[in-house]
């Protein structure tokens, strides 16, 4: 691609945008920017929104109520054709009756680009995504893979100014999945264009997003860097959702401004008395040694890193240690201490108390 | 080696099939047996002694432009008819799959046709469209004769064929809209993210998908429009106005069973098979080629 | 196709009615016209006596009828006695299926006077020798139906007897304001072979083929072509209309319903007739119109006849002959015509009509009079009847061509030249077939 300039990159902005199926709600006064090249990721578990959110942009999900618009324009009233967008699907959509090259090459064809032309971009395309050998092939005689890069080349090879991708790793192998991961990362460094990936895959969001907008119900949870979603999830569906294991929230009691954990209190805290969340970091745990015991539940090697689980009295808790730390068997007692410098507080109603104050 | 759970030995297998193969014989194989003794003998219609006569009455038929024109009609009957069908049924079949005005309650109204029999749908439709009676009478006021299918038989060859197409429409557009709405919704959305439009997308996407069923409604009916026109005729035209829908099904019906010709019956029969099965051949040979079975 | 006829004639078979007194003599009689008429004389039969019984079985039309027949009969499941209409004459002749009802009755020990059936009704069915063949049963003629109202109305007073008259009618009714005038579903039997007996012109060489299998047609050429050019004339001028062209979509449905005024029907039509217009509308039949300036001759007897078939034993044939007897009564005759509007055959059949036999049924008998004066005008050689193979396929041969003149695809000479070359074609093929067989 690096011979050919850049598109035009669009900014991409929702105000009040609203959609319901019936009854069911399924976007909810939705407004929402998303920066002209930035990579955006979208996460959230399946039913969520996300992906009308992204048909929305693309022209193929009417609004309910709100507008859209692409660089400027508002698009709402445009089909999907005259709004700049390339997709890529879930489950590739490649047109089964053609071959590669026409697949690439459809919508060059439909906006009259002469076959010429229109077959040098092609084989630049396929060339860059590794297809450059398959061009005479059909659909059903590709492998998973490659039928994944046939449908990111049938997207990029307009040079949209707008590229959304609707969970396109998920029908993926592992392997697979880390490779396409970094050749997204690439093609999108390379073209230039903004880029709205929606997942359910908070490993994907982690790795590829410049920016992570996590919805839930309808709703935005929280956006922000990887780093911000990460460190800081400002409710406890993000705390639940982002990391691998994701952190360990726990009932506790404050009374009189200090924070407790069972009997032993942990913090103090300026938070009115009664129940509260307590958000650890699995890293935050130190193992072998404190105030709190628990019985080893499960152990899953990472290699360098071994999640240990472990039945407390507070419930199920996930702790990483590093490999060197792996001396316990599944039903051994491990005593533990909670490091809390780095701990979150929720409301009962799951928002985040800022703390420490600033 | 047999695999487990089919029977052993050579008999069983025949021994099941008795019954059918008896049935094949005795209501197909047999007729067609004396049909083709019938072609090479002058037969009386009460029997008695048959005058064997070789290929005269084979000459006797190639000599009779009656018997080409009487070809004629079915073929072009078959040609027309199924092509109509099959192209009512998928327009049909395409605004159904795009939910154009059609309720769930016209979907089934549109198969109920299908229901009632071929015969009694010609009796109905004769009516329906009597020159002065019936849905088309109108044109008539704009001037004098233009729907007279009971004298012309341009006129009586639309009836037969929009008979043929009313009773046939129900079972194409059933296939084809199973067919259409197999394909995939998405590759409707990235068509349309491509650029496609509506129609673009039938002509690029939906069309080329749809092929095999649009093979297997044209091959139906192919036969059916051979077949069917038997009684659409008796029913409807008794192969007039003047011999203008006077079909080689009919005509051979009619040789037979009216004129007690039952030679020049069984030597058009014959024919006709010929003509049939050579049909059915090029039929598979030129379209199968041509469709899409991969999705 | 055998097997095709088998299962045809079994299940016609099936369709036998009524169960067989004991010790009766019993057989199947299958007919396709008139079926109360034919249901009551069977009852009467028999309950007159307990000898015989027979089994009548309708059959939905002649067509098929002599469909079943053939099917039944090589199959070897027929029944004793058939109807077989006047078109089948020659195929019966040649069939070698049947016996004639002269020897039926000789065998059977009755003494016929056979002489007794009007020349007309019998010179159709018999042999050249005079043996009769099938015996003359539900017979009839065709005539020239006018509604007389509206005749009235257009002005006119006298009902037409030329054909020039039946135009200049026509015209009048069609001033008048009648959208149909004349209307005809164009059956050879109606616009060809009663024109042609009428006229006293042949049809076919050899005399129709009374003197040969080698007849050709001839009937293309003078008055025939006069009249179908008359008729496509008229039909331009709408002064003429066809039978499928009407509201009603048959002729007789057409002038019962007084769609049309004038009509060419058979004389078995009059009660149907009388039933349909009482009350509502005056009508008449006449003499079926001629050219001006012809000689009238006698028209032929149509309808069927009764044959027996082969294949059935001696006592069964009694039976039969005793059934024919009962049906030759002048007696039963009477009840026919006053059931149906068919003609007495026989002169001591005529005589009874004539001597009170309906006299409470006058405007019945006025259409049975005029039926039988039409069959027994003076004849020629030409006027006895039709001996034509494969005739009935050339009736639909013949209609077929003839609708092509009243589409504009023929000119009425091209049409019929066409249909007189179809049909010595199905001559030669009949020939052909019967190569060798003797006409009776």
């Amino acid at each position: 691609m690096s011979t050919h300039e850049h598109a035009a990159a669009s900014a991409i902005s929702l105000k009040g945008v609203s959609k319901s199926y019936g009854s069911s709600e399924v976007i909810r006064d939705l407004s929402l920017d998303f920066a002209a090249g930035a990579f955006t990721v979208v996460l959230g578990p399946s039913g969520c929104g996300k992906s009308t959110l992204l048909r929305m942009i693309a022209g193929l999900e009417s609004l309910g109520s709100g507008s859209v618009s692409i660089g400027g324009t508002p698009v709402e009233k445009l089909p999907p054709k005259d709004r700049g967008v390339a997709m890529v699907f879930q489950n590739y959509a490649l047109y089964p009756h053609m071959t590669v090259l026409q697949n690439i090459g459809y919508g060059l064809k439909l906006k009259g680009v002469p076959r010429p032309e229109r077959e040098t971009m092609v084989r630049e395309t396929a060339a860059s995504l590794g297809l450059a050998d398959l061009l005479a092939r059909k659909p059903a005689e590709l492998s998973g893979g490659q039928r994944q890069r046939v449908a990111i080349g049938r997207a990029i090879v307009r040079k949209p100014r707008v590229l959304l991708f609707d969970e396109p790793l998920s029908n993926l192998d592992a392997q697979l999945r880390t490779d396409m991961r970094l050749e997204i990362s690439r093609l999108h460094r390379a073209i230039g264009a903004t880029s709205v990936f929606v997942t359910h895959d908070q490993v994907e969001a982690m790795t590829l997003a410049d920016r992570i907008v996590v919805m839930n119900q309808g709703r935005i949870e929280q956006s922000g860097t990887p780093e911000e979603i990460y460190h800081n999830p400002q409710t406890t569906f993000v705390a639940k959702f982002i990391g691998s294991p994701p952190m360990n929230l726990l009932e506790a009691n404050v009374s009189n401004g200090v924070v407790c954990l069972g009997e032993a209190s942990l913090l103090e805290a300026p938070c009115p008395n009664g129940s509260i969340t307590l958000g650890v970091q699995p890293t935050a745990l130190r193992l072998g040694s404190g105030s709190h015991t628990g019985a080893v539940s499960g152990i899953e090697r990472l290699g360098r890193e071994v999640v240990y689980h472990l039945e407390t009295e507070h419930g199920r808790i996930s702790a990483v240690a590093p490999e060197a730390k792996a001396g316990w068997n599944p039903g051994d007692a491990i005593r533990f201490d909670i490091n809390t410098e780095s701990l979150a507080l929720f409301d009962p109603s799951g928002q985040r108390i800022a703390f420490p104050p600033t | 080696m047999a695999r487990d759970g089919q029977f052993q030995g050579r008999w069983w297998p025949i021994l099941l099939s008795l019954p059918q193969l008896l049935l094949i014989f005795l209501f197909f194989y047999w007729p067609v047996v004396i049909g083709l003794k019938w072609s090479f003998f002058l037969e009386r219609p009460f029997g008695g002694s048959a005058e064997f006569v070789g290929l005269a009455n084979f000459q006797r038929l190639f000599q009779d432009t009656e018997f080409y024109a009487a070809a004629g009609r079915s073929l072009v009957f078959m040609l027309t008819a199924s092509a109509a069908t099959v192209l009512f049924s998928f327009v049909l079949a395409v605004a159904a799959d795009r939910k154009l005005r059609l309720s769930g309650f016209a979907r089934n109204v549109l198969f109920w046709p299908q229901a009632l029999a071929g015969a009694s749908a010609g009796v109905v439709l004769s009516y329906l469209f009597n020159p002065a009676t019936g849905v088309f009478s109108w044109l008539n006021t704009l001037s004098p004769g233009l729907w007279n299918p009971v004298l012309d038989g341009f006129d009586a060859n639309i009836l037969l064929n929009i008979a043929y197409m009313w009773g046939r429409i129900p079972i194409d557009f059933a296939i084809l809209l199973a067919g259409l709405q197999a394909i995939p919704e998405s590759y409707h959305q990235a068509a349309a993210v491509d650029g496609a439009g509506p129609w673009r997308r039938l002509l690029d996407l939906q069309l080329p998908l749809l092929t095999p069923q649009i093979f297997l409604c044209i091959v139906i009916e192919f036969n059916e429009s051979f077949n069917q026109a038997f009684k659409l005729i008796e029913s409807m035209t008794h192969g007039g106005p003047g011999n203008s829908t006077n079909q080689l099904v009919y005509k051979i019906f009619v040789d037979g069973f009216r004129g007690y010709d039952l030679s020049g019956s069984s030597t058009q029969s014959l024919i006709l098979m010929l003509l049939f099965i050579f049909i059915v051949v090029a039929q598979f040979a030129l379209l199968e080629r041509r469709v899409n079975y991969a999705r | 196709m055998r097997t095709m006829f088998a299962a045809a004639a079994a299940f016609a078979g099936t369709l036998a009615l009524g169960a067989p007194a004991q010790a009766a003599t019993n057989f199947d009689f299958w007919y396709a016209a008139g079926q109360r008429a034919v249901e009551a004389q069977c009852n009467d039969f028999n309950a007159s006596q307990s000898q015989y019984h027979v089994n009548c079985v309708y059959q939905d039309s002649y067509e098929s009828l002599f469909q079943k027949a053939i099917a039944a009969y090589r199959a070897n499941r027929q029944p004793a006695l058939v109807q077989f209409f006047d078109g089948g004459t020659l195929d019966l002749l040649l069939s070698n299926a049947v016996i004639p009802v002269t020897k039926i009755a000789a065998d059977a020990g009755q003494k016929v006077d056979w002489n007794d059936y009007i020349s007309g009704a019998k010179s159709y069915y018999a042999t050249r020798s005079g043996e009769l063949y099938g015996q003359p049963y539900n017979s009839s003629t065709l005539v020239f139906y006018t509604n007389d109202d509206m005749l009235k109305k257009a002005g006119i007073t006298k009902a037409p007897e030329t054909w020039e008259e039946v135009g200049e009618a026509a015209k009048k009714l069609k001033a008048s304001g009648v959208a149909c005038a004349l209307t005809s579903d164009l059956h050879p039997w109606r616009v060809m072979e009663e024109f042609s007996a009428a006229e006293g012109i042949p049809i076919a060489s050899e005399h129709n083929g009374y003197d040969g299998l080698d007849a050709k047609y001839v009937f293309n050429k003078g008055l025939e072509v006069q009249l179908i050019t008359d008729l496509a004339d008229w039909h331009k001028q709408g002064m003429f209309t066809l039978s499928r062209e009407t509201k009603a979509g048959d002729y007789r449905n057409a002038f019962n319903s007084q769609e049309c005024a004038m009509i060419l029907n058979s004389t078995g039509g009059y009660t149907d007739t009388a039933l349909a217009l009482k009350g509502k509308a005056a009508f008449s039949v006449h003499l079926l119109p001629i050219f001006a300036g012809t000689k009238r001759y006698n028209t032929f007897v149509g309808g069927a006849a009764l044959y027996a078939m082969k294949g059935f034993d001696a006592k069964t044939y009694k039976a039969v002959a005793a059934f024919l007897a009962f049906l030759r009564s002048p007696e039963q005759q009477m009840q026919m015509v006053i059931n149906t509007g068919y003609l007495p055959v026989t002169k001591s059949g005529v005589k009874l009509m004539e001597n009170g036999g309906l006299a409470n049924y006058p405007e019945r008998k006025k259409a049975a009079e005029l039926g039988v004066e039409s069959l027994n005008f003076p004849g020629n050689a030409d006027t006895r009847g039709i001996r034509l193979g494969f005739f009935v396929q050339f009736r639909e041969v013949f209609r077929a061509e003839i609708t092509k003149v009243f589409s504009g695809e023929s000119t009425p000479q091209q049409a019929l030249d066409a249909a007189a070359a179809r049909g010595d074609e199905m001559l030669k093929r009949f020939a052909a077939t019967y190569a060798g067989a003797k006409m009776p």
